[in-house]
């Protein structure tokens, strides 16, 4: 646990999908270890390393409002990308225009997250890889506010601001216990992409992902 | 959050016999008529199973509910469901003009129940294979025992089978009950996963019933949850495996949605949004409650005036006391003892699009939470009474109509607007913008007309910029602001919006005084720009009211009034904002509202 971070993500709307309600979506009341997981990859990752997301600390008062955004109802699908590997020609791309749809949302406003999370060497690490030299990389990067894309709040037009705690972390506008109910913590990768659920509860706007993931 | 709750909701009702809420494996179905068999498996008659309801004055038949095994999504092809269903799959007849589809699907109902009931061995069970066995389709049109309302069958009402000689349905039965469940719980196909709602590793539904009674969304049902294109589905999972969750739990969030949304008490709606509430309790008297304060009764004396609200004339005496309570600050909870207001409180906003059903909100609060802050917002809309028809608690289909041309023939609200107007109501946070700009548009734009029934500065519209401008005033803590936001005429104010809104009112009065029964006042041709530009307007007003003073009756009362204004005014700015229009506003109607009582003693 040595190699721990703390980031401040902030942003004026935020909508983590949950997958129930992922057509006309719903947010969840809070941030997902997932989607924090995605934060802090946006910012640095390599293969010789695994983010962990130990705790989440709710700042703001959790608010919703809706909105209705244009979507699309098309993917490209896979086989046409295969069917290009092997030299056809198919087509490649999505007009918009012609499959767009117009969906409803009912998404977060004015979030502010901290994120505890820390790093595990994975089986890829190389003789050069060591933790001292990864987390500082990650320091640097975290203090200067750089980043391989721009970091989201569930979907990517809700763009996060971010920002390295090296002191105290702010107070949230929450106390005593509020159960959150199941929400989504990851996706099993290697077990078919297994979705995992977890209990989440809150305790003076806290939650203690690492904690709740073993009693679950 | 919603699924969960609602799934809780159903665990509380599933208790509760006097509910009406199908156990898992059933479902309520309306049901026209029974087929009387013999323990041989002869059709001998069929019993209408109509209901009579009074529906206003008039007596109306409606088919009756009842609860039968689950019956499935159906979609265009064939899909028998067990012991009961129209007459297609029951009698392999029908009015669709397809002989042979409709043989078909007979035989597929026959191969169900030889599936489900091979093994049985009670009569009731013997009796329905039998009469499956012997039913000749070519034949089923003459057969004389349905002669009397072929018709009506062919119409697709469903049916349902009764043994010659016991009571009830044999749906009903012991045994075949048994078979049926135990057919329905067992599924080869199914994949196991852990359920998104209760966490426990079970078996995932693959399609989820669907909801219906939606306004405005498909009759035939919607869904909540749903997967019908490519774009929806992530990590190359179909159908509602994107979205673990247990067969039990869809089905007890549906069942329970469907129950409070054909129930009239439950729901309301809010523009767009058909909205269901329910608190965690099997008792009635909260949601009972709920739709009261929602919906405020509005009494019989505002039929007598006009013929605007016409609402039935049974009054919630509770809830006029909840009200007079929690408006005059006390807490509800000494109220009834029948009432616990820790009780979870939720309310629900679905609204329509196309085959789907999106989310508008959803708030969760303790019942005594939730009361408070209903009684908040009907203390902040409160406001004098132009006529004494007006209702004191003003329900919000009333506020969302005032967004509206009063001559537009779409008569919905933005459906957006409505669902922030509920979301701020239930919170307790400040109005949306959008409501005070959309009233305020109203005020500028709309003409009174009598005939019409149209008024500019209207009861409700005022109470809506009331609302709005005294939770803007609380929550910046605007004191000065706050003062001149009360129910009535408050003399003595000198914000100057108010003051240019009241004097106003008097000017009018003088017109009107030294006029009787003139039909277009000043109000028709300055109000708007008194409103927004009062430097440019009101001189020229002013001037004006000296000939009308000089031509009433009563002219120096009205000028004395007009001086006691003027006196706390120091200067007519040149234009005022949209706020200060909003005081401007509240001061005409206050003081119009004042001069007309002091004309009536």
């Amino acid at each position: 646990m040595g190699y721990g971070f703390k980031l401040k993500v902030f942003g004026d709307y935020a909508c983590f999908t949950r997958p129930e309600m992922k057509v006309e979506r719903v947010s969840y009341d809070v941030i997902t270890p997932s989607a924090a997981r995605g934060i802090i990859e946006a910012i640095y990752w390599k293969p010789a390393i695994k983010w962990v997301i130990d705790k989440i600390h709710v700042i703001n008062e959790i608010r919703f409002t809706n909105v209705r955004r244009n979507e699309v109802s098309q993917k490209i699908s896979d086989t046409n990308v295969k069917k290009a590997m092997n030299g056809n020609n198919p087509e490649l791309f999505q007009v918009a225009s012609e499959i767009r749809q117009q969906r409803a949302a009912l998404v977060l406003k004015d979030v502010q997250y901290v994120i505890e999370a820390h790093f595990e060497m994975t089986n890829q690490a190389g003789p050069g890889d060591t933790p001292a030299k990864h987390y500082n990389v990650a320091l640097r990067r975290m203090r200067k506010g750089q980043c391989y894309h721009q970091p989201c709040l569930g979907t990517r037009e809700f763009a996060a601001n971010f920002e390295l705690i090296e002191n105290e972390i702010p107070t949230s506008i929450y106390s005593g216990e509020m159960d959150l109910g199941w929400m989504l913590w990851d996706i099993d990768f290697e077990n078919d992409m297994t979705p995992i659920f977890y209990r989440a509860i809150m305790k003076d706007g806290i939650i203690d992902v690492n904690n709740l993931l073993k009693a679950r | 959050m919603i699924i969960n709750e609602l799934a809780k909701y159903y665990e509380i009702l599933a208790r509760d016999e006097r509910s009406g809420v199908p156990p898992y494996g059933y479902s309520n179905a309306k049901v026209g008529f029974a087929l009387n068999i013999s323990a041989e498996g002869d059709l001998l008659d069929v019993i209408p199973l109509h209901v009579e309801e009074q529906v206003g004055k008039k007596t109306k038949l409606f088919l009756r509910v009842l609860t039968v095994p689950e019956q499935k999504l159906r979609s265009s092809g064939i899909a028998p469901n067990f012991m009961c269903d129209n007459s297609t799959y029951v009698l392999g007849i029908d009015n669709k003009g397809k002989p042979k589809r409709s043989k078909n699907a007979f035989e597929a109902f026959k191969k169900l129940h030889h599936e489900i009931l091979g093994a049985a061995r009670g009569q009731a069970a013997k009796a329905v294979l039998a009469f499956l066995d012997k039913w000749k389709v070519d034949k089923s049109k003459q057969h004389p025992a349905l002669k009397d309302y072929l018709e009506e069958i062919l119409k697709g009402s469903n049916l349902v089978f009764r043994l010659d000689g016991t009571t009830g349905y044999l749906h009903n039965d012991e045994e075949i009950k048994k078979l049926w469940e135990d057919y329905n719980s067992k599924d080869e196909d199914d994949i196991f996963g852990q359920c998104l709602v209760t966490g426990t590793n079970t078996a995932i539904a693959k399609l989820h019933p669907v909801i219906k009674n939606v306004k405005k969304a498909q009759s035939s049902g919607a869904s909540i949850v749903s997967f019908n294109a490519p774009s929806y589905e992530s990590y190359g999972k179909k159908q509602s495996y994107n979205s673990p969750v247990g067969k039990k739990t869809a089905f007890a969030y549906t069942t329970v949605l469907n129950h409070m949304l054909s129930s009239q008490k439950q729901k309301i709606q809010v523009g767009d949004a058909t909205t269901v509430f329910w608190a965690a309790s099997p008792e009635e008297i909260y949601t009972d409650l709920a739709a009261e304060l929602f919906n405020p009764t509005i009494t019989q004396e505002g039929k007598k005036g006009s013929n605007e609200y016409k609402r039935d004339a049974h009054i919630e005496q509770l809830v006029n006391d909840v009200l007079t309570k929690a408006k005059s600050g006390q807490r509800i909870n000494d109220l009834d003892g029948k009432i616990d207001p820790k009780t979870k409180f939720h309310i629900l906003g679905l609204s329509p699009n196309a085959s789907r059903i999106s989310i508008r909100f959803f708030h969760s609060d303790s019942f005594g939470g939730f009361t408070e802050k209903i009684a908040q917002h009907y203390k902040d809309m409160e406001i004098v009474k132009d006529f004494d028809n007006r209702p004191s608690n003003i329900p919000i289909w009333m506020m969302l109509n005032e967004t509206i041309s009063p001559k537009s023939t779409n008569r919905d609200a933005p459906p957006l607007l409505a669902g922030a107007v509920m979301r701020s109501i239930i919170s307790g946070a400040p109005y949306p913008a959008s409501l005070f700009n959309a009233v305020m548009i109203r005020v500028r734009t709309d003409m009174d007309d009598k005939d019409k029934n149209i008024q500019r500065v209207n009861y409700v519209r005022v109470a809506i910029i009331k609302a709005y401008l005294l939770r803007n005033a609380r929550l910046y803590k605007n004191k000065k602001l706050e003062e001149v936001l009360t129910v009535s005429l408050n003399e003595h104010s000198d914000n100057t919006g108010y003051l240019l809104g009241r004097l106003f009112a008097v000017l009018e009065k003088a017109q009107q005084d030294a006029n009787p029964g003139i039909n277009a006042t000043i109000k028709d041709r300055y109000f708007a720009s008194a409103c927004a530009t009062p430097g440019a307007v009101f001189p020229i007003l002013l001037k004006l009211a000296q000939h009308h003073i000089s031509k009433s009756d009563y002219g120096y009362a009205i000028e004395r009034r007009i001086e006691s204004i003027m006196v706390k005014i120091t200067n007519f700015p040149s234009h005022l904002t949209l706020e200060q229009q909003g005081t401007f506003i509240l001061g005409y109607y206050h003081q119009r509202v004042a001069l007309f009582q002091k004309s009536d003693n």
